[in-house]
Formats: C-alpha cells, sequence, structure tokens
C-alpha cells in the first residue's frame, strides 16, 4: 500500500446509512458489510478520492488523543478490510 | 356449400347455427368480481358460481374496502363437471396474467387456493411492496411486527400478545409501504396450527371454529380473528417495534430482549423480504424501517415472559 496512493469507492458500491453505520453492498460479489461508526466516518470522507495520509490526520482531528502510530494503524486496517472485500480502488 | 342459399333453407340454416361455438356461449353467464386488497394491491376474483362468490366475499370481507379501482391481478373460478358428474366437480383456477391454472376440491378449498396465490404473487414480486414474513400486531396505535423462520413461534407469541387485548392484525405476512413507512396486514386470514389449541384453550378454539370465515385446511384453521374480538381493525399502523424470534445470531437470553444496531436488524430483515433475491434493492427499501423503528432479538422462553418483554419494550421500558 504506498503512501501516495489514492483510494476511492468504487461505482458498483452502494451504500446506505441506518443509524450512525453505514451498510455497503457489493452489488457483483452480492455482498454487504456493516462498517461500524468511525468507518461509516471515514467512508463519508472517502465520496472524494483520499489519500491514506489525509485519512489519519482527519481521524486524529476527530480523536484528537489518538497517537500517531494508532491512527495511522487503524487507517491502515480499514483500508485493507475494504480493498479485500472489493469495496474500495486503490489508485497510483 | 353456397352459404347465401343455405341461409335460405331452414335445414341449411340449423346446421349454420351449429357451426357457432356451442348453444351456450349465446347466452352470457352471470359473472361477478370480488375486489380485496389495499390501494396499492389490488387482487380479483370472477366467477359465475354464486357459491364461490358469496364465499369470496366472508374470506375476503376485511380487505374489500380498501381495494382499488384496478386489479393488479385476477383469477377466474369456474366449477367444472369431472367425468363422473357432479359427485366428481372441482372448481378450476385460472390466473388472469399467467394463464396458470389450478383446483379445489369445494368452493372453500378454491378460495384457500385463491388466498394462497394472492400472497403468493405478491411475495414473489420483486417490483411491488415490500413485505416481510412476519406477524403484526397492535396495542394503543402502537403496533409491533414478530419475526422469524418457520416455525419460530410468530403466531404462538401473536396469539398470547391477542390474548392480552392485543389486536392480531396478521400472523404471516406483513406489507411495509416504504415511502410512509406504515404497515399493512397481508389479506390474509390467521391460519392457526391445530396445536394452538392448547395455547388458546378448548373454548375459545371453538368458538374460532364456529366462525363464518373459518375453515379447515391441513391440520390448520383459518379464520378472521376480528369475528371473534369484534374489533375494528386499523388498514395500517406505524410500527413501533421489531421482534426477531430464534435468529440465528441471536445472543439474547431465554425470555429476555436484546436490542439490534439499526444496521444488523437491516441484515436481519432482509432474509424475511420478497426482495431476498436482490439485495441491493432489499437494503435499499428496508434501511428506513431499519432505521425508524427499534428492533430486538427476543430469547426463546415462557411465553409469559416474552409477552411481558414485548410489552415493555412497546411501552418504552426496554
Amino acid at each position: 500500500m504506498p503512501d501516495h496512493a489514492r483510494y476511492r469507492r468504487p461505482r458498483y458500491v452502494e451504500e446506505s446509512k441506518v443509524g450512525d453505520r453505514v451498510v455497503l453492498y457489493h452489488s457483483e460479489s452480492r455482498k454487504a458489510i456493516v462498517l461500524n461508526p468511525t468507518g461509516s466516518w471515514l467512508w463519508q470522507l472517502l465520496a472524494t478520492s483520499q489519500t491514506k495520509q489525509v485519512l489519519v490526520e482527519q481521524l486524529q482531528s476527530k480523536f484528537p488523543s489518538l497517537q500517531d502510530e494508532q491512527a495511522m494503524r487503524d487507517t491502515s486496517v480499514f483500508l485493507d478490510d475494504l480493498l479485500q472485500h472489493g469495496l474500495l480502488v486503490e489508485e497510483e | 356449400m353456397n352459404r347465401r342459399a343455405a341461409i335460405c333453407h331452414p335445414r341449411s340454416f340449423s346446421t349454420l347455427f351449429e357451426q357457432r361455438p356451442s348453444s351456450e356461449s349465446l347466452i352470457a353467464p352471470c359473472v361477478g368480481c370480488v375486489k380485496w386488497g389495499h390501494p396499492f394491491l389490488t387482487f380479483e376474483l370472477c366467477s359465475s358460481d354464486s357459491a364461490i362468490l358469496a364465499r369470496a366475499e366472508t374470506v375476503f370481507r376485511p380487505w374489500r374496502s380498501g381495494a382499488s379501482a384496478q386489479a393488479s391481478q385476477r383469477w377466474w373460478v369456474e366449477p367444472v363437471d369431472g367425468a363422473d358428474g357432479a359427485a366428481a366437480r372441482r372448481w378450476k383456477i385460472r390466473s388472469d396474467g399467467s394463464g396458470k391454472v389450478a383446483f379445489g376440491n369445494t368452493p372453500e378449498h378454491a378460495l384457500i387456493v385463491v388466498e394462497f396465490l394472492a400472497i403468493e404473487s405478491l411475495v414473489e414480486n420483486r417490483n411491488g411492496p415490500l413485505s416481510l414474513h412476519g406477524a403484526l400486531v397492535e396495542k394503543s396505535g402502537n403496533s409491533c411486527m414478530i419475526l422469524g423462520r418457520k416455525e419460530a413461534g410468530k403466531s404462538t407469541l401473536a396469539c398470547a400478545l391477542w390474548q392480552r387485548d392485543w389486536t392480531l392484525l396478521c400472523d404471516d405476512t406483513t406489507i411495509v409501504e416504504t415511502k410512509t413507512g406504515r404497515a399493512f396486514p397481508a389479506p390474509r386470514r390467521l391460519s392457526l396450527r391445530d396445536t394452538s389449541r392448547n395455547l388458546l384453550g378448548d373454548q375459545l378454539w371453538a368458538r374460532i371454529l364456529s366462525t363464518p370465515s373459518c375453515d379447515r385446511y391441513d391440520e390448520r384453521c383459518l379464520f378472521h380473528p376480528d369475528e371473534i374480538d369484534q374489533k375494528k381493525r386499523p388498514g395500517s399502523t406505524a410500527p413501533a417495534a421489531l421482534i426477531f424470534l430464534q435468529r440465528r445470531e441471536s445472543s439474547a437470553a431465554p425470555g429476555k430482549l436484546e436490542r439490534l444496531e439499526p444496521a444488523d436488524a437491516l441484515l436481519a430483515l432482509f432474509p424475511y423480504s420478497n426482495l431476498r433475491l436482490d439485495p441491493g434493492e432489499a437494503i435499499r427499501r428496508i434501511a428506513p424501517l431499519a432505521d425508524r423503528v427499534p428492533a430486538y432479538d427476543l430469547g426463546r422462553g415462557p411465553l409469559e415472559e416474552m409477552v411481558h418483554r414485548v410489552e415493555r419494550a412497546l411501552a418504552g421500558g426496554d
């Protein structure tokens, strides 16, 4: 996962906001996934393509007590999970 | 044959008459129709058989006033004599749209078949309204949907609530108007298994069997509960709680309620919907309901305890 990579939502993923969570539906694999509230908030930021660094900074501004290392790890896990499920596209 | 000449000749005229489809078709049978349903979903049964029409009036009475002028589905039900004459008489049911044919052995059986076909057409129609496999009960303007797979105890819990002065609207399929979130009982009689007799007691069971709408079929009793409790049913209600019974992922203790996250409720509702073959559409259409209405898992436990929990949930106590 290169640092300069940008991440964006693919066209075939549909989202539904329910309560404080977002349900993502992959219309090709026909699988759905529920994001937790923080993941749902990050997903909203991905309405436009973002770098991991921007997401980390945004996360830290929302949770000021979050250490750099923890913010980077949480963001990486989030992006990896979405990429693995085909719910995110990585661009160079 | 020279047709012009033939018409002038009595015998040939007779031949010409016989060439018509049949003498019976010259006299149109007196066909009547009974409509039922909801403004956005109307069914119609047509027949020349007065017994069928009279029975249809009784069976579909609660949903007669809600029907719109235009039927979305129509069935023709006509008696047909078998080779053995009247003893083998059956009632042929033909769907106007698909042309599919089914048979009933009696007028009552034919109506049970039409009633089932109407629900089947509702549940299988992915372009139609959202329907959920669940019971609907109401008290003081608040309604509760009870969802669960087959034999999860939906009817049992619904009947137990009915006995505690709840209004039992339906026990099997509930229609949800996505735009307004209103829940409509599907136009089908209650269908209680004979084993429900233990819960309801011999006296009430006997009363049910004597109601005008009651039909016995396949160890079940189909009837209209308003013929027992004499309560006027609302055409639709605003659901205040969704109760899941025996959900696979449930961790609710016996007789206890456990609140579901709205997003989890959405995914839990999906398998009970008529849109389960189209998950994307299902998620879109179920999301507002899951967002708006609190959902709970209810662990299977003593019935009294389950009833108490549902009542507390509706009162906002859980």
